[in-house]
C-alpha cells in the first residue's frame, strides 16, 4: 500500500479524517481507499485578486464601471437643461442676380447676397456637459416649386471657453443663397432663423431654435454690376 | 530570473478581501468626490482627474502585496510522518 500523507486545512472546513485504525484493517484494499481533499475555497468576495495582474485588472476594471456611472451622473444633471435663448438679426444689403449655376445645371438661377447684423450672448449655454456650440443661419422661404426651402448662409462653432458673446455688423454669408429656379426676386418674406447643435461630452445632440427671427425681402429687379 | 521569482506576490485570503474593499472603497470616494467638485466648478475633466488619482492610489495601496495583507497566512497541518510510517509498518506486518 502506498503511503498517505493527509493534510487538513482549517481555514477551508475540513470534513473528516481517515481513521489510522481502519487504514491499518487488513481487509481494506487499495481501491476501497477513499482519499477526502480539503474543500476548495468558496469563490467568496476577494477571489479574483491572488495575483498582482488580477489585481491591477480588477481595479482598472472597477474604476472604468465607476467613471461611465460618473459621466452617465453628468449627462442626467444636464437632461432638463433649457439651451434657448434670444437672438437678434438684421439684413443690411439684400441684392439677388440672376446667374447660370455652373456646380449643378448650368442653367441660370436666382442667387441671393446678402449681409446681416447678428447680435446674441450664449456664454450662459455652456456648462460641464457642453464641449462646443455649432451654431447655423438659415433662410426660409416658400416659392412655388417647394412649400419649404432651407438654405444655410453661415455657420460658427464656439468652443468652451471661447468668446460667446457675439456681435457682428455686416457680415457676409459664407455658402451661397441659390434657390433652384427662380424664387428669389422679389420675395416678399423669408425669414432668418438662427440655430445651434450642442455638442456634449455625454448624452443627446440637441437642435435647438434660437428665440426671434427676422423677416426681409429682395428686390423686384436682379442686380447688374458686381457686388 | 530567480531573483524575480523571490519576490512574494502572494496576499492571504484575508488580505486579497481587505485589499478589494479597500481599493472599492477608494475608487468610489474618489469619484464621488470628484463628481460633486466637477459639478461645483462645471468642469467634468476634473472629475475624471480626481477619479484618476483614486485610481493611482488604490493601486498603490492594494496591487502590491504589503505586509498588511499578509498577516493572516492559511495554518496548515503538520505532516504525520509518524502515523504513516506505522501503516507502512502494520501493512508489511499484515502481508
Amino acid at each position: 500500500m502506498r503511503e498517505l500523507s493527509l493534510y487538513s486545512w482549517q481555514q477551508c472546513g475540513y470534513v473528516g479524517h481517515v481513521n489510522s485504525n481502519r487504514l491499518s484493517e487488513p481487509n481494506l484494499s487499495k481501491k476501497r481507499i477513499v482519499l477526502y481533499f480539503p474543500k476548495p475555497p468558496e469563490p467568496e468576495f476577494g477571489a479574483k485578486m491572488h495575483t498582482v495582474l488580477t489585481r491591477g485588472n480588477a481595479i482598472l476594471a472597477y474604476t472604468l464601471s465607476v467613471l461611465a456611472g460618473l459621466t452617465f451622473c453628468c449627462f442626467l444633471s444636464t437632461l432638463f437643461v433649457d439651451y434657448r435663448t434670444e437672438a437678434h438679426m438684421n439684413t443690411v444689403k439684400v441684392v439677388v442676380k440672376n446667374v447660370p449655376d455652373y456646380s449643378a445645371s448650368r442653367e441660370e438661377n436666382d442667387l441671393g447676397f446678402l449681409t446681416f447684423d447678428l447680435q446674441t450672448d450664449l456664454t450662459h449655454l455652456f456648462n460641464w456637459n457642453v464641449k462646443q456650440l455649432f451654431l447655423y443661419l438659415t433662410a426660409e422661404y416658400k416659392t412655388s416649386n417647394n412649400v419649404l426651402n432651407q438654405v444655410v448662409l453661415w455657420d460658427k462653432i464656439i468652443q468652451r471657453g471661447e468668446n460667446a458673446i457675439l456681435d457682428f455688423k455686416n457680415v457676409n454669408t459664407k455658402y451661397y443663397f441659390w434657390d433652384d429656379g427662380e424664387g428669389l426676386k422679389g420675395h416678399k418674406n423669408v425669414t432668418l432663423t438662427l440655430s445651434w447643435n450642442v455638442i456634449p461630452n455625454a448624452g443627446l445632440l440637441p437642435n435647438i431654435f434660437a428665440i426671434g427671427q427676422h423677416s426681409f425681402q429682395f428686390p423686384s429687379e436682379y442686380a447688374k454690376n458686381r457686388m | 530570473m530567480d531573483f524575480l521569482n523571490s519576490i512574494p506576490t502572494h496576499m492571504d485570503y484575508d488580505g486579497q478581501k481587505r485589499a478589494e474593499n479597500l481599493s472599492r472603497l477608494i475608487i468610489t470616494l474618489f469619484g464621488v468626490v470628484g463628481l460633486v467638485w466637477g459639478y461645483i466648478i462645471q468642469q467634468f475633466s476634473q472629475t475624471v482627474y480626481i477619479l484618476g488619482a483614486g485610481f493611482v492610489l488604490a493601486c498603490l495601496l492594494t496591487v502590491p502585496p504589503w505586509p498588511m495583507y499578509r498577516r493572516k497566512p492559511l495554518q496548515w497541518q503538520k505532516q504525520k510522518e509518524s502515523e504513516s510510517t506505522t501503516h507502512s509498518k502494520s501493512k508489511k506486518k499484515n502481508d
